[in-house]
């Protein structure tokens, strides 16, 4: 009787332990993830933007234009998802090279959502929304080297930069290439192997 | 007296068993593995995590864009932007070794990457 009842005592004292423990520890498998990505990625977003940012519609025109929406069949965009993003609000960059390209807002951030021949998948790039306005980001996909005919291109920016920006001076390996902004948006194909050191961008007043 | 605590440590032992079983299942549902954090990167200089079955590699340098890969591919998807998050959905989950590497010819060092 008396074995009895401690091991009932013991099972009890067992599962509530067991239950203490394991209910943080299974909140925990999902919080650290998402408190994580906070970190992680452009900002701390824990939710869906609702409605654009004073910065984000002022500065850039594209979301200034009716929104078109991510379509359906895009995978899973953790960085993006993480970023607040809102696929209902994304805009189809009007450039004219293969591929699509979508610019999505989120909380304090924007993405750029690309899909592109030879890269199978979807490539995604954030950055904190106050950056974009200060250097311009894009996108860089190459076209594999086997496949291109010698003098093609290989390589493929999509950049997005603000309104008073007229110029992206894209830098790679010392050398500078100045590519125009049209509608906030800024396109340089060449054969250059690697990806951009960095960008600056050129503005309607001063630099 | 004796068995009962003998009986006690079976039972935590038991129950610690149980908890490590669920912390381990429950870390394999997050399911976002990190590789070469901290690791110095630039455009000559690539980061190799250990292979593992992923299908969405992405990392952010500290003060460079990064391009983002795997195996071979050294450039799958890439970030024109200091400090911009490159990600890429290759589109199916493999067996894979991701890789990242800096945009430029000056050393960044990776803030995070992890694939999943």
């Amino acid at each position: 009787m008396t074995k009895r009842t401690v091991s009932w005592r013991n099972c009890a004292s067992s599962l509530l332990i067991l239950l203490v423990c394991a209910v943080p520890a299974s909140c925990g498998s999902a919080t650290p993830h998402g408190a994580e990505a906070r970190s992680r990625t452009v900002g701390h977003a824990p939710r869906m933007l609702e409605r654009l940012s004073s910065m984000q519609r002022r500065e850039f025109v594209l979301l200034r234009t009716r929104p078109e929406g991510l379509p359906t069949g895009i995978g899973r965009l953790p960085t993006a998802t993480e970023a607040g993003i809102n696929s209902a609000l994304a805009q189809r960059i009007p450039v004219i090279v293969s591929g699509r390209y979508w610019l999505v807002p989120g909380i304090g951030s924007l993405c750029i959502v690309s899909e592109v021949p030879g890269t199978p998948g979807t490539v995604t790039v954030c950055a904190r929304t106050r950056q974009v306005v200060e250097q311009g980001f894009g996108t860089i996909s190459f076209a594999p080297a086997d496949r291109t005919p010698a003098g093609m291109p290989t390589r493929l920016l999509v950049g997005i930069a603000p309104d008073d920006a007229r110029r992206a001076l894209v830098h790679t390996g010392g050398s500078v290439a100045a590519v125009p902004v049209v509608g906030g948006v800024f396109v340089l194909r060449d054969s250059r192997r690697g990806p951009s050191d960095s960008t600056e961008l050129r503005r309607t007043r001063g630099t | 007296m004796t068995r009962t605590y003998r009986q006690r440590f079976a039972l935590l032992a038991a129950t610690l068993a149980t908890l490590l079983a669920a912390l381990a299942l429950a870390s394999t549902s997050a399911s976002a593995s990190e590789f070469c954090g901290g690791q110095t990167i630039s455009s000559i200089q690539t980061c190799f995590g250990a292979s593992r079955t992923f299908q969405i590699v992405r990392g952010r340098g500290t003060t460079t864009g990064v391009c983002v890969g795997y195996n071979e591919i050294g450039r799958g998807g890439c970030s024109a932007g200091a400090a911009a998050v490159a990600e890429w959905n290759i589109g199916s989950a493999a067996f894979r070794t991701p890789r990242i590497m800096g945009n430029s010819s000056n050393n960044t060092t990776v803030q995070w990457a992890d694939a999943s």
